[in-house]
């Protein structure tokens, strides 16, 4: 976690993002519709980012 | 299994919540789920046991026994493998859980995080142990689950997958809880990622529970969150209102919504386990106690072992829904012990006999009656617990494993964990001491207090545990000895110590002396509602009804919901003949403790006094369900039945009294030769109705006689001739104790005198002297046999028990004249009482040896 949360530097979104604790509360099928998303957000990013070099 | 009440039932366990809190929230909406479970439900309190340690509770509640026969005794214990000590296991409990007897029954279970469940039980289901969730490794160092984590070994796999690291987390998670979060400074505060961790394991619990809900068949789903808990020792002290302006302010903004998150988020997971369980599940949602969230909260926190306990109210949460299960109804007296006995109710299966709990059988829509067998402990067949070569008691193999260091057989672990494994067993006395102080097995306890208090004095726990058990044996010298020394060690006794010294003040009938050491204590610490209750009481004692109603009064300002308040200023009012008042204050007393017999006849007094009959008649009723000997409930009875002309119910109560009854109400008993005949020559004196047969006459042993009956003898073979005695006082040894009949209830003056004399004045009659010797062996014997039968007696819920040493009665017979009379509720006259002492018929009767 010490490397997860960003510092004061990098501000966090006040609003949380949407769903985020509610899929946890939802649990197993939360969890593995939550970790499908992040998965494919950190895809996104990661193609955008060799898009743009 | 034909009385069947429940399809599946789903038990959530909730460690430390709290319904001060959760009302707040369900008043602001916070908890919408919880609140819509409870309009279809019961709720009440649940009283929680001593001591209130995590481990210890939740296996009473998946017990219904008491922590000296499940064995469970602390959070750790010691490990006798590689020394040192780990975390209580499964092993360690004696006694089978609720899902063992679910398993002999052919009914499955899932058990999810249950403290204590490592290593898993090979149930018939599924169990994923306490130690499943905890996380101590980064993000992307290897985490493995501890061995035995996972009960089959085919879900392992699948478990581990749902495991949440608190690396996962986002700033998106921790949001809600820590709406400031981009403002802490992360490296400096360790409190964000503490919460992460808690919220992790909280996901990961409820991970498991619904993937095995949804996905294996089951009877019983049991699940256990221990994040509240958790949450409230860190962050309640930031939860608002701000008490102490001691705390940080700009640590009250950072984490002021850390409590209402968890709950809100506890109030999200529930809404899915209830969607997964279904409408024709009953389900119940319970804490192990409460947690003090307003200006109760204790000022510090002890730094001995089991200090924060001192943060958990003793009463949490119950409430329980489902088919035939009452709705937006309160349930009363509910014990964490209720919660097995009730599940086997609801499966149709019958209670052991051997549970220190009851099935809760008024949260029922239709009239429930509970089957029994002698004990689900004697039921052979597999029960899914750990074979026997796997059970272990960590407190015997410690003692087995320390010999075999000493002896060279074992290398020693090293001297810091010899001294956590000591430590560990010294705890968990200690545990075993105060569980048995809770159930008033008061001797069990002195036992292992007086030990522990001889091995380490600095250790005040130990003193102040043993001066509570001295209080409740009535052995006032001793604990003065103690006192004393603590005098002798503090200038000023620090604040427990002196309150327990108003506690002894009390036995020891100072009461002008209690009244200032409580007044003294409160003064320096204005808001303690145990102090503000003490006072009121010694005013209570001293008929200072004006200052006792203030004190009461001021109780319940600190502490609106003390039943112990309410209880004294309906006893007040009722002295003070305002009958309205008293009533209101009995009827608020009740409300939150409901099993209290004497509660339910003061009031039943008050209400008749009153003129209210039929109400009254109700109360008088109440009371004798819970304690059907209380004599004076069925006299009160007989006289209102009479009045509202319902004569066939008055001869009922009376019959009671004629059949039931009719037996001596006073015993006089000891070891012969410990002051039994002049005891009962004294309660002659004062006017008791003695009933001797006078065949013994008086010698130069006892020169004013012996008082004694010859059927007594006998006792053992025929018991019957008793039924003739009413009302009257008898001489019955200790030993003959066991054979009165136990339908009846009776008030014993037990008498004690130091072994040494009892044995010379035996060995003066049997003609013997100084010079035939002294029978070593016969004076271990004697002591023993009082020992046991102190201890018979303890466990005699209809003999009620007045220890009077002898000697101490020959130095003071006015204070012993007057507890007498208080004891046996009899009016005596006091002054003959005293005249009956002779002592130099002591002095002549305790020749040196």
């Amino acid at each position: 976690m010490r490397n997860k949360i960003p510092s004061v530097k990098e501000p966090f979104e006040v609003v949380p993002e949407r769903g985020s604790l509610g899929l946890l509360a939802l649990g197993a099928v939360g969890l593995m519709a939550w970790r499908e998303k992040m998965a494919e957000k950190k895809k996104a990013k990661k193609d955008a980012n060799s898009n743009n070099h | 299994m034909d009385n069947r009440r429940a399809k599946k039932v789903l038990l959530i366990g909730w460690d430390a919540a709290d319904w001060i809190v959760i009302d707040k929230l369900i008043q602001k909406g916070e908890l919408p789920t919880l609140e819509k479970f409870l309009s279809k439900g019961v709720r009440g309190n649940i009283a929680t046991l001593e001591p209130p340690a995590s481990p210890i509770l939740w296996t009473s509640i998946a017990t219904g026994m008491l922590p000296h026969k499940h064995g469970v005794l602390g959070f750790v214990e010691p490990n006798n493998e590689t020394g040192g000590i780990r975390p209580v296991r499964s092993t360690t409990r004696k006694v089978k859980a609720i899902w063992n007897i679910l398993t002999q029954n052919n009914l499955k279970s899932n058990i999810v995080g249950w403290w204590p469940s490592n290593p898993a039980e090979p149930i018939l289901g599924t169990m994923v142990s306490n130690l499943y969730q905890i996380s101590e490794a980064g993000l992307d160092d290897p985490w493995p689950m501890y061995p035995g984590t996972v009960y089959p070994e085919r879900l392992a796999q699948k478990m581990e997958e749902l495991r949440i690291h608190p690396h996962e987390l986002t700033e998106n998670h921790l949001l809600p809880f820590i709406p400031d979060l981009y403002k802490i400074d992360l490296k400096t505060d360790p409190l964000p990622h503490q919460l992460a961790k808690m919220l992790a394991e909280a996901a990961t619990i409820q991970a498991a529970t619904t993937w095995l809900m949804e996905n294996e068949e089951w009877d019983f789903t049991a699940v256990y969150f221990d994040t509240i808990d958790h949450f409230s020792h860190i962050f309640m002290k930031y939860n608002p209102p701000k008490m102490n302006e001691e705390i940080d302010e700009k640590l009250y903004e950072y984490y002021k919504y850390a409590i209402t998150g968890i709950y809100k988020f506890h109030d999200m997971m529930l809404q899915r386990l209830l969607d997964l369980a279904g409408e024709d599940t009953t389900v119940i949602i319970m804490s192990d106690h409460g947690f003090y969230s307003d200006h109760l909260r204790p000022p510090y926190i002890p730094k001995d072992h089991g200090g924060p306990t001192v943060e958990h109210r003793p009463f949490g949460v119950f409430c329980m829904s489902g088919p035939g299960i009452k709705e937006g109804e309160k349930v009363f007296g509910t014990t964490l012990l209720d919660i097995a006995p009730t599940l086997l109710t609801l499966f149709g299966l019958p209670v052991g006999k051997d549970v220190d709990g009851k099935t809760l059988v008024t949260a029922f829509k239709e009239k429930v009656t509970p089957t029994f067998i002698d004990s689900w402990e004697n039921v052979a067949g597999e029960c899914g617990m750990h074979p026997d070569d796997l059970q272990e008691n960590p407190w015997e193999a410690q003692a087995a494993m320390k010999q075999l260091i000493e002896l060279g057989y074992i290398q020693n672990p090293g001297e810091e964990k010899n001294k956590g494994a000591a430590q560990a067993v010294i705890e968990a006395q200690l545990n075993q001491a105060k569980s048995f102080l809770s159930i008033n097995r008061n001797q069990e306890a002195y036992e292992i207090l007086s030990k522990l208090y001889k091995e380490s004095k600095n250790d005040l726990r130990f003193g102040k545990h043993l001066l509570v058990c001295l209080d409740k044996l009535g052995k006032y010298k001793e604990a003065r000895q103690i006192i004393d020394v603590y005098k002798s060690i503090f200038k000023k006794l620090p604040p427990t110590l002196g309150y327990l010294e108003g506690k002894i003040l009390i036995g020891e009938k100072r009461y002008n002396d209690a009244c200032d050491v409580f007044n003294e204590l409160y003064d320096t610490q204005k808001g303690n509602p145990t102090l503000s209750l003490e006072l009121a009481k010694t005013y209570y004692i001293l008929d200072k009804i004006n200052l006792a109603i203030d004190a009461f009064e001021n109780t319940l300002l600190i502490e609106n919901e003390n039943p112990m308040a309410y209880y004294g200023l309906g006893n007040c009012y009722l002295k003070l003949q305002n009958y309205p008042l008293a009533i209101e204050h009995l009827l608020q007393s009740i409300e939150f403790i409901y099993h209290h017999p004497s509660a339910h006849y003061n009031l039943g007094e008050a209400l008749a006094l009153e003129g209210e009959k039929m109400h009254a008649i109700n109360a008088f009723n109440v009371a004798l369900t819970m304690s059907p000997g209380l004599i004076q409930a069925h006299k009160w009875l007989i006289k209102l039945y009479t009045e509202v002309n319902e004569p066939a119910k008055a001869l009922e109560h009376s019959n009671f009294i004629s059949t039931k009854i009719i037996m001596p109400n006073i015993i006089v008993s000891g070891l012969p030769r410990s002051g039994t005949s002049a005891m009962m020559q004294m309660l002659q004196m004062g006017g008791a109705a003695i009933w001797s047969d006078g065949k013994r006459e008086a010698d130069i042993a006892n020169p004013k006689g012996y008082y004694e009956l010859e059927a007594v003898k006998s006792m053992a073979q025929n018991a019957d001739w008793l039924k003739g005695v009413n009302g009257k006082t008898i001489k019955i040894i200790s030993h003959l104790l066991p054979f009165l009949p136990p339908e009846n209830e009776y008030k014993i003056i037990f008498m004690e005198r130091d072994i040494s004399e009892v044995m010379m004045s035996q060995q003066k009659m049997l003609g013997k002297s100084a010079k035939d010797g002294y029978p070593v062996m016969l004076g271990k014997t004697l002591t023993d046999q009082v020992a046991k039968i102190k201890k018979w007696l303890e466990r005699q819920p209809n003999m009620e028990v007045m220890f009077v040493d002898y000697a101490s009665l020959i130095g003071n017979p006015v204070a012993h004249a007057q507890q007498i009379e208080a004891f046996t509720k009899q009016a005596f006259d006091v002054d003959k009482m005293i005249m009956a002492i002779d002592k130099d018929l002591y002095r002549n009767n305790n020749p040196k040896w």
